[in-house]
């Protein structure tokens, strides 16, 4: 209890860093918040549980939906090296370069995302390319895209709707 | 000399024209009571189309899924009004028929009204009416000959001005004591029958070159256009006819009647085989491209109207159809009187509303969208008939008046020569 | 051809001066703001885009400020941008991704001026029930709680901006024509508004406005260009452009931007590197009613 404590505090004082980096990967820039932890703030002196568990304070934030129960936080997070990505027959990966470690099970969509049939592009259509990565859009503890409340549905012709105050519809 | 010879044609014009306008003026209280009614009409509409031009298009039933309604559909019809009452005299001059000549002159006063009307219609359809003038040859820029709709524009305008050229031979020469020469006029009038089959034709294929509009998307569009503008052309030349017989000094002969009426039965025959046609072929697979048919017929999404419409256009259709194929009933003034009116409504909901608006549902996208005209669209559309009826009476009038009363000029002309 | 056109200017040159003076007959001073009407008569007797010079648009541009700036309060700049060279502009559209958020749709109609509350959008999003191509079975109305919905698909459309397209071909005035960069466009001062080329499209891409555009001052995209977003009128038609305000200087269009699932792929189809050209290349792509024969430089694609 008393380390849940000192750590949740710590916690809230860690610098929580999101670096817009526009490191180059392959042909193309990519762009997106960069959310590095320091887990060493804790971690130094406290080991970390390595066996897969319910998550607790202070990573009870952490809802980890990923590979249907299969991954832990270690499939993707070495404990001798908190600074950098490392899967279980990945190389060591930068946090700015994650489809290094996704492509071990999701090589399809990296080949497409590198392609640009995946994701997607920003700022320009010309010029050199600058995409999103991965972690920009999907919660790398919980991927999958959450349903949205759809914006509202066009018109019907024949209702009708006042436009100021002059006499007008559309359809009728 | 040649001075003084044209200073006199073109004093005998004025006088003509003159002698026309005075003439339009003079009538009992029938016609003054027939062209007030008309004109009140026409003001009530004015004021209805003066709504649409303040808040646009929006106050019609209209809209993006159901883009043409009743204006178009009107515009269809009256375009095969004009095409028929040109055509229906083919018969004159190709058989020889002297009764058919005698009317030439009425056909073409109801051709002009028609056409009149049927430009009318297009014009209260467009968004920007004031713009018209970018449809003008040089000043505007008319997409001829890719747009089938410039095309129509040309069509019309040639055929008007080809029919006023042909009035104005007809009467202004009657007018002046001559008796126009047919080696002179009849070339005008082949390019006027050959103008009468183009407008209609094109006006289908204004519909029929739309591979997205799969109702409309049918080679026999055309030709059914044609058939059964001939029928309601000479249902309504019939009833116009027998009208002037009663309140002019036009005399109508009982054979001129039933040349008419034999054309009629061979037109409607036509009509209904074409028709026959088109829902054997949209009814025998249940394929994509016959939903809109399938809707009409069968009203799955509420176009009740338009189902019960087009049913009863087929009921009088055929009924009328059976009345004219008998020889005894045909001759029957009232059955054929009767037939005619049955056939004139039965061409008009099947063509002018039963055609149109069913090609838009579904739309490309596939959305069931429905169309009931609004209150002003329909005073907009009686007021453009009124305005039809205007034209085709003082058009009448004065071709009555010179072709069968005595409207002359007042002095004898010297020289014979029928030049104008 | 070139004697047709200089007559045509020179009537249309004369009436406007004949008018302006009937109007009034102060319009002797070029330096004092031109008034409404005399601006509406000058719209009115303006030629055709295609046709005008240099001049002659950088006039009808400042025309077209001054009126809204009349009519809505608001400064806009509007720009004709031309087409980028070695360009031809080209869409495709994943319906793996495609969640029916309608994201697209809200976005399109902010940036491009269209009047709220007239259903007028240029893109229509149609969900489908799984197992059917079939549009009429499409609902467009749809308003669920959450998207995607488990029974349906969805099916974006817009302006497929074809290479042989069947509106172009309908306008009987030729107000509607194909850029260099493949956009097809409207002079909003051309138009006669008989919406020909509404019925001719197969994609139901082309809207009319059937009143004026309902737009409030501060919803107004100043950015604006004469082809594609500025204020529209009464009786004419509109579609989609591509954005051709923000895709002609580089920039996305304002759907692509939106998207927020990434079903939506911009890019020039003449740039072998361009995604576009990898997805039309890789991917298992088709038309939507390429059997109309109009050519789309619009492609739909599945995840594989």
């Amino acid at each position: 209890m008393f380390y849940s404590i000192i750590s949740a505090a710590l916690l809230l004082l860690l610098p929580v860093s999101p670096i817009w980096a526009g490191e180059k990967e392959a042909s193309f820039k990519l762009t997106g918040p960069v959310t590095t932890l320091a887990c060493k703030m804790c971690h130094t002196w406290r080991k970390p549980v390595l066996k897969q568990r319910d998550l607790k304070a202070p990573h009870n934030k952490i809802k980890l939906n990923h590979g249907a129960g299969q991954l832990w936080c270690f499939s993707c997070h070495k404990e001798n090296n908190y600074a950098n990505l490392q899967g279980d027959k990945s190389a060591v990966v930068d946090f700015k370069n994650p489809q290094k470690l996704c492509r071990t099970c999701h090589f399809r969509q990296v080949k497409s995302w590198r392609g640009g049939a995946h994701g997607k592009r920003t700022g320009s259509w010309q010029g050199e390319r600058t995409s999103w990565r991965c972690t920009a859009c999907h919660n790398p503890h919980s991927p999958q895209i959450a349903p949205f409340k759809p914006s509202p549905p066009p018109r019907r012709p024949g209702t009708v709707v006042n436009i100021d105050k002059s006499e007008s519809k559309n359809g009728g | 000399m040649s001075k003084e010879k044209n200073s006199t044609k073109n004093h005998n014009k004025v006088e003509f024209i003159l002698a026309s306008l005075i003439h339009c003026f003079k009538g009992g209280w029938l016609y003054w009571g027939w062209m007030l009614s008309l004109i009140a009409i026409v003001v009530y509409g004015a004021m209805a189309y003066g709504q649409q031009a303040r808040y646009g298009l929006s106050v019609t039933g209209l809209s993006d899924q159901i883009t043409w309604g009743l204006y178009i559909g009107n515009f269809t019809f009256f375009v095969g009004v004009a095409a028929a009452a040109v055509i229906l005299v083919i018969p004159a001059y190709l058989l020889h028929r002297n009764q058919m000549r005698r009317v030439t002159i009425l056909g073409e006063s109801l051709a002009v009204a028609a056409v009149i009307v049927a430009m009318l219609f297009v014009t209260a359809d467009l968004g920007q009416p004031l713009r018209f003038w970018h449809a003008l040859p040089l000043l505007g820029k008319l997409n001829f000959p890719t747009s089938i709709l410039a095309w129509d524009i040309v069509v019309l305008a040639l055929y008007l001005l080809v029919n006023l050229i042909i009035l104005w031979y007809l009467l202004y020469n009657k007018f002046c004591h001559k008796s126009p020469v047919v080696k002179r006029y009849f070339p005008v009038i082949v390019v006027a029958i050959i103008l009468g089959l183009s407008i209609h034709t094109v006006t289908a294929f204004m519909l029929s070159g739309n591979p997205s509009r799969p109702f409309w998307h049918t080679a026999i569009l055309a030709p059914r256009f044609i058939a059964s503008a001939f029928a309601a052309g000479a249902a309504l030349m019939i009833i116009l006819f027998q009208i002037l017989h009663i309140t002019s000094k036009f005399r109508l002969s009982k054979g001129l009647i039933r040349e008419i009426a034999l054309i009629m039965v061979f037109a409607q025959f036509f009509s209904l085989f074409l028709l026959g046609a088109e829902i054997y072929t949209a009814f025998y697979h249940n394929t994509a491209h016959d939903v809109s048919a399938h809707l009409l017929f069968t009203s799955n999404i509420g176009h009740d109207n338009l189902t019960l419409s087009i049913y009863l256009a087929i009921a009088a259709g055929l009924s009328a159809f059976s009345i004219l194929m008998v020889r005894r009933f045909r001759e029957n003034v009232s059955l054929l009187n009767i037939a005619s009116i049955l056939i004139f409504f039965a061409v008009w909901s099947e063509k002018g509303l039963g055609l149109v608006i069913p090609g838009f549902v579904p739309t490309p996208l596939g959305e069931m969208a429905q169309y009931t005209p609004s209150t002003i669209e329909i005073k907009v559309a009686i007021a453009i008939w009124a305005v039809g009826a205007i034209i085709f009476t003082l058009l009448a009038k004065v071709a009555i008046a010179i072709e069968f009363g005595g409207l002359r000029l007042k002095r004898p002309v010297e020289n014979t020569d029928t030049e104008i | 051809m070139v004697d047709n056109r200089s007559s045509r200017r020179g009537f249309l040159q004369g009436t406007v001066a004949l008018t302006a003076l009937l109007a009034g007959g102060c319009s002797s001073s070029k330096e004092q703001p031109k008034t409404a009407f005399e601006d509406s008569v000058a719209t009115f007797f303006q030629d055709n885009y295609q046709v005008m010079t240099k001049d002659e648009i950088k006039e009808v541009l400042a025309r077209v400020e001054r009126r809204v700036k009349r009519e809505y309060g608001v400064d806009i700049k509007c720009e004709n941008t031309p087409p980028v060279a070695d360009v031809a502009f080209g869409y495709a559209l994943n319906l793996s991704k495609c969640k029916g958020t309608r994201r697209c749709v809200e976005a399109c109609v902010s940036e491009n001026n269209c009047g709220r509350n007239h259903s007028l959008e240029n893109i229509r999003v149609l969900a489908m029930p799984h197992g059917t191509m079939d549009l009429n079975k499409s609902d467009h109305y749809y308003d669920h709680e959450q998207v995607p919905n488990s029974n349906d698909w969805y099916l974006p459309i817009q302006c497929h901006q074809c290479d042989e397209p069947a509106c172009v071909q309908a306008c009987p005035v030729e107000a509607t024509w194909k850029e260099k960069d493949g956009i097809v466009v409207i002079d909003y001062d051309w138009c006669i508004g008989c919406r020909y080329c509404s019925v001719a499209c197969p994609y139901w891409a082309r809207h009319f406005n059937w009143s004026k555009p309902n737009l409030q001052p501060d919803e107004i995209n100043p950015k604006t260009h004469y082809l594609g977003n500025r204020p529209r009128e009464a009786g004419v038609m509109e579609k989609c452009t591509f954005c051709i305000q923000k895709t002609r200087k580089g920039e996305l269009p304002a759907c692509q931007e939106a998207c927020p699932t990434g079903a939506r792929v911009f890019g020039n189809l003449l740039d072998p590197q361009s995604e576009i050209r990898y997805i039309l290349e890789n991917k298992n792509v088709f038309r939507l009613k390429e059997e109309q024969g109009t050519q789309p430089n619009f492609w739909y694609f599945y995840d594989v």
